[in-house]
């Protein structure tokens, strides 16, 4: 699948019309929201990590340079070869490179966004070397051909019966009623697709500089698998990823678990430091990091919104979200979804491929408030919003840019001048007139306010503003 | 540079990559170099080694009570557990969940305690076969794998396994079920304490594992209308067995 | 309880907000009444218009920058005004509010000469519930409704000035008045500014759960310190015939003896 243009308003026009999918995603994000407030409720000190954890954030992408050298030796050291993408298309080509190199015919891939962004399972695919998706939720959709719809939880616009049905018509299987059968077939399905490939992909949560340690956080044990059992193992790693040293770890796997689905702990996190020593009686022969860019440079050069890179992709922002809530990530357009879709979406895409996006929130500072590394998404969003507003206001002067730029500008010199404004006033109220009914609000207005008034009322401009009342109130109080 | 088949086009890869390399530290410098008062270079000056004796001075304080923790946890998390008093008992019970499981097969850690318990030759005695953990594909075939640990987390009833000539990554993971035998001993408060213990272990043996896991119960998924299944990809079953001290 | 501030020699600007001056004036007379019932001298600078919040959420921040430093020239005449009294800007809205307290140092962050002039007048504004509990540390304004009334907390309100508590407390001093919670009243209505207009649907969906809240929680009146959250939950309220009164806190407050 590729991705075009974010559309935000057309796809979640959509998405409300969709009760399954509104449905779902109440269930999911009710369930998901309640489990984080218990799991941190838990931990006494929980906003003195926040705070610890952005710091540290903050000191790794001050210093990202130097710790991705570190990284870099400290790999090298415990045996693995580091490689650098600084786009999607060459890190897809280092990647098929390795599995060339290798005689690869066949990969497992465990759960990773970065690999979504660089379409590398279509560029395996055009290389003839095949791919599955182990992961049961990126499996499901993979077999569908979409996209996930939110980042912890891919499939969840699905219910079991379209589940079953999609692995009836793929699979060639009878249709099962219990997601245990679909489970069961799903691990039977894959289980000799791990012991036969010849490379596994995966992603990473975390990579430390110090050690050469990158930390893989999972429930299902694919991911697990797919570094353990094929000859070579590839990681993906944007470099945000970083982390400088191995204790700071405990902090982060603390907040990582319980922001994300309410859990102490995943069910697996595996430590990776290389491929399998000599002496080791398994594990993989090969081990690569690919360091991918893919834009995040210009983020990090962003002042601003440069704090956008110290996401740990826990989702908490999806779930406590009311814009994701009415609508779910496929409205995001991209891989990224929810709050943090906002924000790094028109960073890493282009901001001319989602223009609609940062200003598709209410600003009402709710994953701030539950970001385990306290990002500050309304900030990023406003300086996202200016940026979209200076680059449109100087290649697309035409349509709505050009009437809402109009519209400021009108607006600006009105409130400009004390007389303007009052005179404004007046006018607004006596233009009013044709639209105003007896009830003292009015019920509908011409395009572009009608987006308001077709579904609500809007209050009436009054007779005496109240600058004018003031002075008769000054004197009634003496 | 690695020559093979696809010779040429490797060699490409790698000279492209290290123009990557180039233009994206250059781009990360270029971009930081507006940055007004940059954090300080995170290094360590922790001293692991004293901290590290205090944690297992602590710790042996507060063994009961770690215990009883990590027994709680575990159970929440879909584990079964069982305690043993002794070596003799261990065993029984183990035999008894293998006819209880019908296990036919089992794959084992060659650990010198596990050695030292001599259960891969009371289990051969049980009429059990022994899998080879050296071919992937028979590992995946036995029916169980039993491992013991190195460190336990109590606070969130998690399993910690280093890899190691005599502990493979695949016993704890292809077989569908895995057994694990904990002693109290191995037992930590919290991750907190436990990466201090880790990282003392790192500076004073100067290497670092190929691998360690975390296990926090069997495997698991949501993915589907967010129900609870449990055995996925990873063991459907996870069943830990606590020695007495 | 008859003007118990007189003597301390509080004087409150007020920053009437545009939204309240053009279409709800009867909030700011509100607030004015229940200044001046507790002793505060009021005034009011003629000049101001608008904080330059739409522009600045809109991303226009040029434009929103002229018309903030307009507003901040206009209210140093407040704070310098030679009276020798305590004074402070009172504002009936927590999202004007949060322009002046928290992002004008965002948009004259490349001014230094204005920052200390921005530090200064944001350091005496204060949103109306805020001042009342916070500054005047006054619960109890005489106030007399006799409803059953939720509170629904505006965004900027909560999370950029972390004001939640002073309402709740000023409606519980209300004589009369039976306080319930709703649920989730801390989610957003989906007012936004000009969201409510960009993205229409995704709007109207959000104002749907708070409309099902404010209708569940069995109330008979919603107060809110935000006209703009007002207006809109007010405006859905009215389109679907729903009779839940819409009241500004400060109407609350300067109400004595009207039922619900």
């Amino acid at each position: 699948m590729s991705f075009e243009k974010v559309a935000f308003e057309k796809d979640s026009s959509k998405a409300l019309k969709n009760k399954k999918l509104r449905k779902a995603l109440v269930n999911v994000t009710d369930r998901f929201r309640a489990a984080r407030l218990r799991a941190s409720s838990q931990v006494e000190d929980w906003n003195e990590l926040r705070a610890s954890a952005r710091e540290i954030k903050k000191g790794t992408i001050e210093n990202l340079d130097k710790y991705l050298l570190m990284l870099e030796e400290s790999v090298k050291r415990a045996g693995g070869k580091v490689h650098w993408a600084k786009d999607a298309a060459e890190a897809c080509d280092i990647i098929v490179g390795i599995a060339r190199e290798g005689e690869v015919s066949s990969v497992v891939k465990s759960k990773s966004m970065a690999t979504e962004e660089i379409e590398l399972n279509s560029a395996f695919e055009k290389n003839g070397i095949k791919v599955v998706e182990t992961d049961l939720g990126e499996y499901i959709i993979q077999l569908a051909g979409e996209h996930p719809s939110h980042i912890i939880a891919p499939a969840i616009h699905k219910t079991k019966d379209d589940i079953s049905e999609l692995f009836s018509e793929k699979l060639g299987i009878p249709h099962y009623d219990e997601p245990e059968e679909l489970t069961k077939v799903a691990r039977e399905r894959l289980r000799s697709e791990f012991l036969n490939a010849g490379m596994g992909v995966s992603g990473a949560n975390f990579a430390v500089a110090e050690t050469g340690t990158i930390v893989i956080v999972e429930n299902e044990g694919n991911a697990r698998l797919t570094t353990t059992v094929p000859k070579i193992h590839v990681a993906l790693v944007g470099i945000e990823k970083l982390l400088p040293r191995y204790e700071d770890l405990s902090l982060f796997l603390t907040l990582l678990a319980r922001s994300a689905t309410g859990q102490k702990s995943s069910t697996y996190v595996s430590f990776i430091t290389g491929p399998r020593r000599e002496t080791d009686t398994d594990g993989p022969e090969e081990f690569h990091l690919v360091l991918l860019d893919n834009g995040r440079s210009g983020i990090l050069a962003s002042e601003k919104t440069r704090e956008s890179l110290y996401c740990i992709r826990c989702g908490a922002c999806l779930n406590i979200c009311p814009v994701y809530r009415q609508v779910g990530g496929h409205s995001y357009g991209w891989v990224y979804s929810g709050p943090i879709g906002a924000i790094i979406n028109p960073q890493l895409m282009g901001i001319d491929k989602a223009p609609e996006l940062p200003f598709a929130s209410s600003l009402c500072g709710a994953c701030r408030g539950v970001c385990p590394v306290k990002i500050d998404f309304p900030k990023v969003l406003l300086d996202l919003r200016k940026q979209v507003v200076d680059k449109e206001g100087k290649s697309n002067r035409v349509g709505w840019h050009l009437f809402e730029m109009l519209g400021i500008k009108l607006w600006r010199l009105t409130v400009e001048s004390k007389s303007l404004y009052e005179a404004a006033n007046k006018i607004a109220y006596y233009l009013q007139t044709p639209w105003k009914k007896g009830k003292g609000n009015l019920d509908s207005l011409p395009y572009p306010f009608s987006r308001w008034t077709n579904e609500r009322d809007f209050p009436q401009v009054a007779k005496e503003p109240f600058r004018k009342r003031w002075k008769k109130i000054k004197r009634e109080l003496g | 540079m690695e020559k093979n088949k696809t010779g040429v086009r490797v060699s490409s890869l790698y000279i492209m990559s290290n123009q990557s390399r180039e233009e994206i530290l250059h781009g990360i410098r270029k971009g930081l170099s507006t940055v007004k008062d940059p954090a300080q270079l995170l290094t360590d000056g922790r001293d692991f080694s004293k901290e590290s004796k205090e944690v297992i001075e602590n710790l042996s304080n507060m063994q009961d009570k770690l215990v009883e923790q990590f027994l709680a946890e575990v159970e929440n998390v879909n584990t079964t557990v069982t305690r043993s008093q002794n070596s003799k008992k261990l065993i029984q019970s183990i035999a008894k969940l293998t006819k209880e499981k019908q296990v036919k097969s089992f794959a084992i850690w060659d650990t010198p305690y596990l050695k030292e318990l001599g259960l891969k030759e009371k289990l051969k005695e049980e009429g059990l076969k022994l899998t080879t953990v050296k071919n992937k594909n028979r590992l995946a075939k036995a029916d169980i794998g039993i491992t013991e640990v190195d460190y336990a987390i109590a606070d969130t009833g998690t399993l910690v396994l280093l890899t190691d000539k005599e502990q493979p990554r695949g016993v704890s993971l292809l077989p569908p079920i895995h057994l694990a035998i904990v002693r109290p001993e191995n037992i930590v408060g919290n991750i907190r304490e436990l990466f201090i213990l880790l990282k003392d272990r790192i500076d004073t043996s100067g290497d670092i594992k190929s691998c360690m896991t975390f296990i926090t119960g069997p495997s698991r998924t949501a993915d589907i209308e967010l129900n609870l299944t449990l055995g996925v990809h990873g063991p459907k079953e996870l069943f830990v067995i606590l020695t007495n001290p | 309880m008859q003007k118990k501030l007189e003597k301390k020699g509080i004087k409150a600007y007020i920053f009437v907000t545009c939204l309240v001056d053009t279409f709800f004036p009867e909030v700011g007379v509100s607030m004015v009444r229940v200044l001046d019932r507790l002793g505060v001298e009021t005034e009011f600078l003629e000049e101001q218009t608008c904080c330059g919040q739409p522009a600045f959420n809109s991303g226009y921040q040029d434009d929103a920058r002229v018309v903030a430093e307009r507003f901040l020239n206009i209210f140093e005449k407040a704070i310098n005004d030679g009276s020798g009294k305590e004074i402070y800007i009172v504002c009936p809205s927590g999202s004007c509010t949060s322009m002046i307290k928290v992002f004008y140092k965002e948009l004259f962050h490349n001014s230094p000469s204005l920052l200390e002039l921005v530090k200064r007048v944001s350091a005496q504004t204060f949103e109306f519930t805020d001042f009342l509990v916070n500054v005047l540390n006054i619960r109890d304004v005489g106030a007399e409704y006799g409803g059953i009334v939720t509170y629904h907390d505006s965004c900027h309100m909560l999370r950029e000035l972390g004001v939640n508590d002073a309402p709740r407390e000023l409606i519980r001093s209300v004589k009369g008045v039976e306080f319930k919670e709703m649920e989730m009243h801390d989610a957003c209505c989906g007012f936004g500014g000009t969201f409510s207009v960009k993205f229409p649907e995704v709007s109207v969906s959000m104002l749907d759960e708070k409309i099902n809240s404010i209708v569940k929680s069995g109330a008979d009146t919603v107060i809110s310190a935000d006209m703009g959250c007002l207006m809109n939950i007010g405006g859905a309220l009215s389109r679907r015939n729903i009779p839940i009164k819409v009241v500004h806190i400060a109407d609350l407050l300067a109400n004595k003896g009207k039922k619900a």
